[in-house]
């Protein structure tokens, strides 16, 4: 047996190169592909909820409930459009054009000036649950901070001492079934006489600090483009690698080649490794236009990023080969590639969807899949800086699975047709 | 074991995973080194699963096979063997010297030696000028010298060369022979995988498999002489010469008969007894020999004949091209091409790869539209015809276009259906092609896993099942054994006998000799046409009095360009 | 009479090539299912199982009542003392909690004198999304607390404004009720594409696409034999989907079962025009297979499948307009969960319409362009 020849490995290495580069599919895939998807990632995809349409009925036209009105105008969370007539939002609510409605009842001012309790109605759209919990949450910061700026007007002898909603934005977020936590009074729209507990205005002895480490303003764009990237990575790599070995099948090469000295080990390297390097200047590219265009922080080091995006793409193009050998039809590989290149990534990473909510047999899923490994490893190392304990678990069960695939992939692709 | 010997079959046999019958079964033998050795067989022999076994890329179920002492199952194999696979192995989007430098490196050739190989590669194959070419856009006899230098550069000792000339136009076929011949003249042992007999003709020793078993093993000759004085020529006219045909397929007689311009080669199962007037003694060879020990063809009345209605008789031609023209970008693929074909005519065209012989078909079925002149079919202008005109023809591509994930049942009910046969008729049309074909036993199966021969026949079935009244074929019976061939043809001529207008393309020049009219075309132009005989006579010469339809051909073409 | 006859057998070969096959008869059923029933699980922007750490310095009763509060509601499973300040920083960095809670030594003190006391609560930032939701749950456990302690000292706080909140629609926020209708139609569309996106340049490749052109068949036959079996498969598929939301996930359903089918017959014709568009532009099954994804790619962002298309800049709004599903996640939404009238059903249901046109035509338009 002879062993590993320099030779042949770059021979066939060059080839493959030469291939790349005569097949603009390939460079479309490798450079196309990831600049238009980090487009999209970074303009179409935000948690950030700002300009929700809302309606308000305004029944009270006096100087308080005018005020109101006026901050959620003012607030850029919310883009609302006033009216009088309740029928007409609520089919507005239905059609989906707008997200909530709320309303601010006829003695509205009369009353806040008494400084009685004043009920405030808000109805959101449960189609969609993030965006009415945001609205819930927005609404009632909106309310909070209109309180502290005109409280003094209305009893000034309450308006010493702590701001009662301390970081109101995220005191009366509510899950589902929650009712035990609820400073607001979740009324179901079935039953709207159920009991309410008063949001209150007093002095209250804990005061909550938050601060959010690594990302203040909680921009979800800093954190989701950081995944994307490995999003746009993982379908990529796999994309690439998948469509190559099956391909030398389908057009007859591979017997050909099977037929000269070249050993399996030289020719699996050399199919890795251009798509390796072009799998690296993607990154570098989905790096840069994210730097450029949408200024996202690096706080990490570039070696971190150089050492988990290598053994991340040794990973998933050793997932695209090994569909690629077995399966040795382009069309089944494509179609598998998709199924584990693109859905599980985007679904099972912890990118958008928090992965310690999902059930537990679903979680225990997504540690085969290395996406989950890189997500979290590109959302620190742009973000956070280096964790090295996070680091290396993360490294490490990357390689693993890298490993395996490489070794499954020698076993599959053994130098015999049947 | 004689130093003679280059490779060992010790009782090799091969079976494949959920198959229950062997796809080769028990063969020994040994192979001489420093010859051309011919790998025959019908469809579905063995053939290429032997050269896969040989080359290693297999492993036998049972025995063993040594190439110059080597186990094919030790990796050491692949470094002195060279193989050529049925496709050429050439990576398509590389250039011929970008392929070759691959293959060169991959043999582990010195910086220099790798240069001096690659030169003499040049000279040897001639496609120096080419140098900078993709392989892609190489004619097919071009990639199949690229394809057999590649196997080449490692200066293999022994050479596998898996049915090289499938698909390759005579001119090609004779280059290559050649180049193979000088390189077993310098020592080297070549295994070469034929369907073309006339190849196997020209080897020192000959395997013959059939349904996997070894039926023969030596020197051609040897069986060819076992058919010494069963061999005739019988001169008819050329109208007579199909009903001649006819009578001697089916004499209890013959073994086999072909049509060969205005005479017709008949093979008889036992020697004459006395001379016959008319029927002249010729020399047997191997394809004699081949047909005549898997058991003669079949009878020569196409069944097709008795149950296929007769076309009304119509006195202009069914099929005129009238200068027909098409430019793909700056090139013309055909320029100014006319003819007409009757009623009751074969009608051949003939050419090397890539001379437009595709491009005029396709024009002629509506497939392309010409830049200039028109088309016309049984009257009609297929670019504009009606569905009904469609409908009166019938068209069978080259590789079999069958819906491969269907049935047999399926296909002939799917193509039924698409040419509007319903109710009663179409049941009754269905089962005759049926019974014609013998489709019987297949008719579950997916047509995609169906032996060639029974995909040809279904695909024949599928052209004719509508009685059209002119037939598209393209390139029938590339690559198909000489049994199942004679078996199509006799079916054709069944149908031309009643009244069926025949357009054929082939690169198989005996097939062509079933045409009553051929035009040979090159470069995109028509350089002859005529009968068979006609163009024969075009280059008889005293040095060439019995010049074969195949030299009338390689002759053409090679006057044409050296004008 | 013949055309009838000519377009059955095609249909009927369209039909045995899908399911004769049993990979791919594999590839129809399986995994939409799987990918409905995994998928729907994993596909929440809620936020349970929160492992929170604690560094607690105080030794007092408010403290340790505040933290057993924490512990006591369902979504911190994993609440983990931090023993020193370095390991604040350390679980935070390596993601062993979203947030950490820091009391300081002199918190039950300062709240015994009725002075503010502070608790801080330091959040992942990484997990943007998360972290707003953890900080609010936090958040509201601290305000009961304060209004116990209150009314512990006998202080009984007035309310100002008292917000009465009411979900419409799907009163629970229940995320499966909008994750699950979002899935069938996004699996529906992944089926309605591959079934014809390949299956123009498969007939090209094996040679059957010119045995169809040289038979009596015509270019608008080709199209509607691809059609039609295309159509019955994603409508029976999509069927299929809509089934198990409404058993398996109990999804409720207040609309009109009639206005559904009418406009997923016509979203699923768009995505089937789409397919068969890009079918008949390729030579090869790569190139389909790289144009389905260059289409699918952006239809999955921009469509409000992840997030909403309200967040999206105003300039890229207009864009997924041409998106068919777009259209069509607001229908199925809106009849599944609110009603919606016949009138904005038929809003939506136009642009689809228009872009199934326009496909297909230009689908069949191709078939005949290809004999140049």
């Amino acid at each position: 047996m002879s062993t590993f020849s320099f030779q042949r490995f770059f021979a066939y290495f060059r080839k493959e190169i030469k291939q790349i580069m005569r097949d603009p599919s390939t460079l479309m895939m490798a450079f196309g592909l990831p600049l238009l998807m980090i487009f999209l990632f970074g303009y179409g995809m935000s948690l950030d909820a700002d300009k929700l349409r809302i309606g308000i009925v305004l029944e009270d036209t006096a100087t308080e409930a005018r005020s109101l009105v006026n901050s959620f105008i003012g607030s850029h969370y919310f883009s609302p459009k006033v009216g009088y007539n309740r029928k007409l939002f609520q089919e507005k609510l239905t059609r989906g054009d707008i997200r909530g409605i709320i309303t601010i009842p006829k003695n509205f001012s009369r009353r806040i000036i008494q400084g009685k309790t004043t009920p405030f109605q808000l109805i959101v759209d449960g189609s969609e649950p993030n965006t009415a919990q945001f609205i819930l949450n927005y609404a009632t910061t909106v309310v909070n901070t209109w309180i502290n700026q005109h409280s003094p007007s209305v009893s000034p002898d309450r308006a010493i001492g702590t701001p009662l909603f301390v970081g109101a934005a995220n005191v009366s977020v509510i899950g589902p079934n929650q009712s035990i936590f609820t400073s607001i009074s979740q009324v179901s729209a079935s039953s709207i006489t159920s009991p309410s507990i008063p949001n209150t205005v007093a002095f209250f002895p804990i005061k909550a600090e938050t601060r959010t480490w690594f990302n203040p303003d909680l921009k979800s764009r800093d954190v989701l483009l950081p995944g994307s990237i490995a999003i746009i990575m993982s379908f990529i790599g796999t994309l690439l690698t998948a469509l190559v070995v099956a391909r030398e099948w389908e057009r007859g090469t591979m017997e050909a080649i099977m037929a000269t000295p070249l050993r399996m080990n030289e020719m699996l390297l050399a199919k890795l490794a251009p798509y390796f390097f072009l799998g690296l200047m993607s990154m570098v590219l989905c790096v840069i236009t994210s730097f450029l265009l949408f200024h996202i922080p690096f706080r990490g080091s570039v070696l971190i990023l150089l050492l988990s995006t290598s053994i991340f793409l040794i990973a998933s193009l050793g997932q695209g080969l090994l569909i690629s050998s077995a399966t040795r039809n382009q069309f089944v590989s494509g179609q598998i590639a998709i199924m584990l290149g693109f859905i599980p990534a985007f679904s099972l990473s912890g990118f958008v969807f928090e992965i310690d909510s999902m059930p537990k047999i679903v979680q225990v899923m997504t540690y085969l899949f290395p996406p989950r490994y890189f997500v979290t490893l590109l959302q620190s190392v742009f973000l956070s800086g280096t964790a090295w304990p996070l680091a290396l678990f993360n490294l490490g069960m990357m390689g693993a699975i890298a490993l395996f695939f490489f070794c499954i992939t020698l076993r599959k692709t053994a130098k015999r047709l049947d | 074991m004689t130093l003679k010997s280059a490779i060992h079959l010790t009782n090799v046999s091969k079976t494949f995973k959920g198959m229950t019958e062997p796809a080769l079964n028990k063969v020994t033998a040994s192979l001489e080194k420093g010859i051309i050795i011919g790998l025959v067989g019908p469809d579905g022999a063995g053939k290429t699963t032997l050269m896969r076994l040989m080359t290693g890329l297999l492993l036998p179920t049972t025995g063993h096979i040594t190439v110059l002492g080597i186990r094919t199952d030790s990796p050491r194999i692949h470094d002195i063997a060279g193989y050529m696979p049925q496709k050429f192995g050439l990576y398509e989007d590389l250039t011929v010297i970008e392929n070759l430098t691959l293959y060169a490196d991959l043999a582990q050739l010195e910086e220099k030696a790798k240069e001096e190989t690659i030169d003499r590669m040049f000279t040897f194959t001639a496609l120096r000028p080419f140098k900078n070419r993709l392989a892609g856009k190489l004619s097919g006899g071009m990639k199949q010298k690229l394809g057999l230098a590649c196997a080449l550069l490692s200066q293999p000792q022994v050479l596998f060369l898996d049915e090289p000339s499938v698909g390759v136009d005579p001119v090609s076929r004779r280059e290559l022979w050649k180049m193979v011949q000088e390189l077993a003249d310098k020592g080297m042992t070549i295994v070469w995988a034929t369907s073309y007999l006339d190849e196997a003709d020209k080897c020192h020793q000959v395997l013959l498999l059939n349904e996997g078993k070894l039926l023969f093993n030596g020197p051609p000759q040897t069986l060819t002489d076992t058919l010494k004085g069963r061999v005739f020529r019988v001169k008819t006219t050329f109208e007579e010469r199909r009903k001649l045909l006819r009578a001697l397929l089916n004499s209890p007689l013959m073994t086999d008969s072909l049509i060969q311009g205005n005479t017709v080669r008949c093979v008889l199962k036992s020697p004459l007894k006395e001379e016959v007037k008319g029927w002249e003694p010729i020399a047997p060879r191997f394809e004699d020999a081949f047909v005549d020990i898997l058991g003669g063809t079949a009878k020569g009345d196409s069944v097709l004949v008795r149950d296929f209605p007769a076309k009304k008789k119509i006195k202009w031609p069914l099929i005129k091209a009238e200068h027909l023209t098409k430019n793909f970008g700056d090139f013309t693929a055909a320029n100014d091409i006319s003819f007409s074909i009757n009623q009751g005519e074969i009608f051949g065209l003939l050419g090397p790869n890539g001379a437009g012989k595709s491009t005029i078909f396709r024009m002629l079925c509506g497939l392309l539209k010409p830049t200039k002149g028109e088309a016309f079919v049984a009257g009609f202008n297929l670019q504009q015809a009606p569905s009904q005109a469609r409908s009166r023809i019938g068209y069978m591509a080259q590789k079999f276009a069958l819906y491969k994930d269907l049935s047999v049942e399926q296909n002939l009910n799917f193509f039924a259906g698409v040419y509007g046969l319903n109710g009663p008729h179409r049941t009754q049309r269905i089962e005759l092609m049926i019974h014609l074909f013998e489709l019987d036993p297949f008719l579950k199966q997916n047509a995609g896993l169906l032996p060639l021969g029974y995909a040809q026949r279904l695909a024949l079935a599928c052209a004719i099942m509508h009685e059209p009244d002119v037939l598209f074929l393209d390139e029938p019976t590339s690559g198909v054994d000489p049994l199942t061939r004679r078996e199509f043809w006799t079916h054709i001529n069944g149908m031309v006998s009643k009244g069926v207008t025949v357009m054929v393309t082939t690169h198989f020049l005996e097939e062509a000799e079933y045409c009553d009219r051929i035009a040979l075309i090159y470069q995109g132009v028509s350089i002859a046409s005529g009968t068979p005989d006609d163009l024969k006579k075009k280059v008889t010469t005293p040095t060439l009095p019995n010049p074969t339809l195949e030299d009338a051909f390689i002759t053409l073409i090679e006057q044409r360009a050296f004008l | 009479m013949t055309v009838w006859i000519r377009l059955k057998a095609l249909i009927i070969k369209e039909f045995i090539t899908v399911w004769r096959n049993k990979k791919s008869r594999i590839m129809l059923i399986a995994p939409p299912l799987i990918q409905l029933i995994v998928l729907s699980q994993a596909i929440t922007l809620d936020v349970t199982d929160i492992s929170l750490g604690v560094r607690n310095m105080d030794g007092g009763w408010y403290s340790h009542e505040l933290i057993q509060r924490i512990k006591g509601a369902p979504y911190f499973t994993k609440v983990f003392e931090c023993s020193h300040h370095e390991e604040i920083r350390s679980s935070i960095n390596n993601q062993k909690a979203l947030a950490v809670i820091h009391i300081q030594s002199n918190f039950s003190r300062l709240i015994s004198k009725g002075k503010p006391a502070p608790v801080q609560i330091i959040l992942d930032g990484r997990k943007s999304n998360a972290s707003q939701i953890v900080a609010g749950y936090l958040g509201t456990i601290v305000t009961t607390f304060n209004k116990e302690i209150l009314r512990m000292k006998g202080v009984h706080p007035e309310t100002l404004i008292d917000i009465q909140s009411r979900t419409f629609f799907n009163p629970n926020l229940e995320y499966i009720y909008y994750t699950v209708p979002s899935l069938v139609a996004m699996l529906s569309m992944l089926l309605a594409l591959t079934v014809t996106a390949m299956s123009v340049s498969r007939e090209r490749e094996n040679g059957t696409f010119d045995q169809l052109l040289v038979s009596p068949l015509q270019p608008w036959e080709i199209l509607l034999g691809k059609t039609i079996p295309a159509m019955v498969i994603s409508v029976a598929e999509s069927t299929l989907l809509m089934g198990i939301a409404l058993i398996l996930f109990k999804v409720p359903f207040v609309g009109s079962l009639l206005l559904l089918y009418i406009s997923m017959f016509i979203f699923l014709l768009a995505n089937v025009g789409v397919g068969l568009f890009i079918s008949s532009i390729s030579y090869t099954q790569q190139q389909s297979l790289l144009g389905a994804f260059i289409f699918i790619l952006p239809t999955m962002l921009l469509s409000g499948y992840a997030t909403p298309i309200e967040n999206m800049p105003t300039w890229l709004q207009p864009v997924t307009t041409f998106v068919p599903i777009t259209h069509f996640f607001i229908i199925i939404k809106g009849i599944f969960l609110k009603d919606i009238s016949a009138f904005d059903v038929w809003k939506d249901t136009w642009p689809m319409l228009l872009i199934a046109m326009c496909t297909l035509s230009a689908a069949g338009w191709m078939f005949k362009r290809r004999l140049e």
